[in-house]
């Protein structure tokens, strides 16, 4: 049986203008990521600041310079819809790349902050 | 089976009124362009628009009321709308299609995200805390061309009579043949 499940994980972005780079895995049991969303505790300076190049599975689905901006929704937005729908990407290896590049923009002064990736994963129910 | 992948190509402006001409590689293998997006990345502060005016509202009674930019009275909400910021042009070509394949103005962000939305005295309303997901605008350009023709014609610099950094981001989604 298939179910779903959400996850997180998160990065701490602690200089301006610094590449973070880490890899998350997933549990075992997880076989499709659905969905992906970027969010942040600033989100002021993810928004205008952020891009990211995101791999699953080794496979790159966001390449380097990608804005976090069109990765972001807001509170306007239902909960159903806020994933970015990646289709069913096979979790493979259970491996999840992100490695995020803070760059200066004139609309916003550096403080450290932190980078969530959320994702909307199916599992096997091995019940 | 078709993959989807996305080019990111970023443009860096640096002088007022200035036209840029670029190319996008395309791999090989491509078969299709369906979507552009693109985004803007200010490197200087951004310029701070004059300062506002009361306007006036004439009354159904023919009487004239002022309205001040800060307020927010449901009468004032009518007389508050604004340009949206208008940052250049750009144009794409593809050797596959005649003409351009991708004309569009652009704008910076969407500033009557808060128009009507009475929790915005509140809560302001914001891009990034309001806003709506981000897609592509999805199109179909078939071909085997890898290169994609274009330029870039800066008019946030030139309506502030300033050299103004900031970057453009295009982002090309393409199929490829897996």
């Amino acid at each position: 049986m298939i179910k779903t499940t959400k996850k997180r994980f998160d990065i701490r972005i602690t200089q301006a203008n610094a590449t973070v780079s880490e890899t998350f895995e997933l549990d075992k049991n997880i076989v499709r990521i659905q969905g992906l969303l970027l969010s942040s505790d600033k989100d002021d300076l993810m928004y205008y600041r952020g891009a990211q190049k995101i791999e699953i599975n080794k496979e790159e689905y966001f390449p380097d310079n990608y804005e976090s901006k069109l990765l972001m929704t807001g509170l306007n937005v239902s909960p159903k819809q806020r994933y970015y729908d990646l289709g069913g990407a096979s979790a493979g290896n259970g491996r999840v790349q992100l490695t995020y590049k803070d760059t200066e923009d004139g609309r916003t002064v550096f403080a450290p902050y932190r980078v969530s990736l959320y994702l909307d994963c199916e599992l096997e129910d091995l019940k | 089976m078709m993959k989807e992948s996305v080019i990111v190509t970023k443009l860096s402006i640096k002088l007022e009124g200035e036209r840029k001409h670029f190319q996008v590689k395309l791999p090989s293998d491509i078969k299709s362009i369906i979507g552009i997006e693109y985004s803007i990345r200010l490197a200087d502060m951004w310029p701070v628009p004059p300062v506002e005016p009361p306007r006036e509202v004439v009354n159904p009674d023919g009487t004239i009321s002022l309205i001040l930019p800060d307020d927010d009275s449901s009468v004032a909400i009518k007389s508050k709308f604004k340009a949206n910021q208008f940052v250049g042009e750009l144009r794409l070509q593809s050797y596959d299609q005649m003409n351009w394949f991708y004309a569009a103005d652009v704008y910076a962000n969407d500033e009557n995200l808060n128009l009507c939305d009475v929790s915005d005295l509140h809560f302001r309303v914001k891009e990034y805390s309001h806003g709506i997901p981000r897609y592509e605008e999805v199109m179909i350009i078939p071909g085997i061309s890898t290169l994609i023709q274009g330029w870039y014609l800066d008019a946030l610099g030139k309506k502030y009579n300033q050299n103004l950094r900031y970057e453009v981001g295009i982002y090309v989604w393409i199929t490829t043949e897996e």
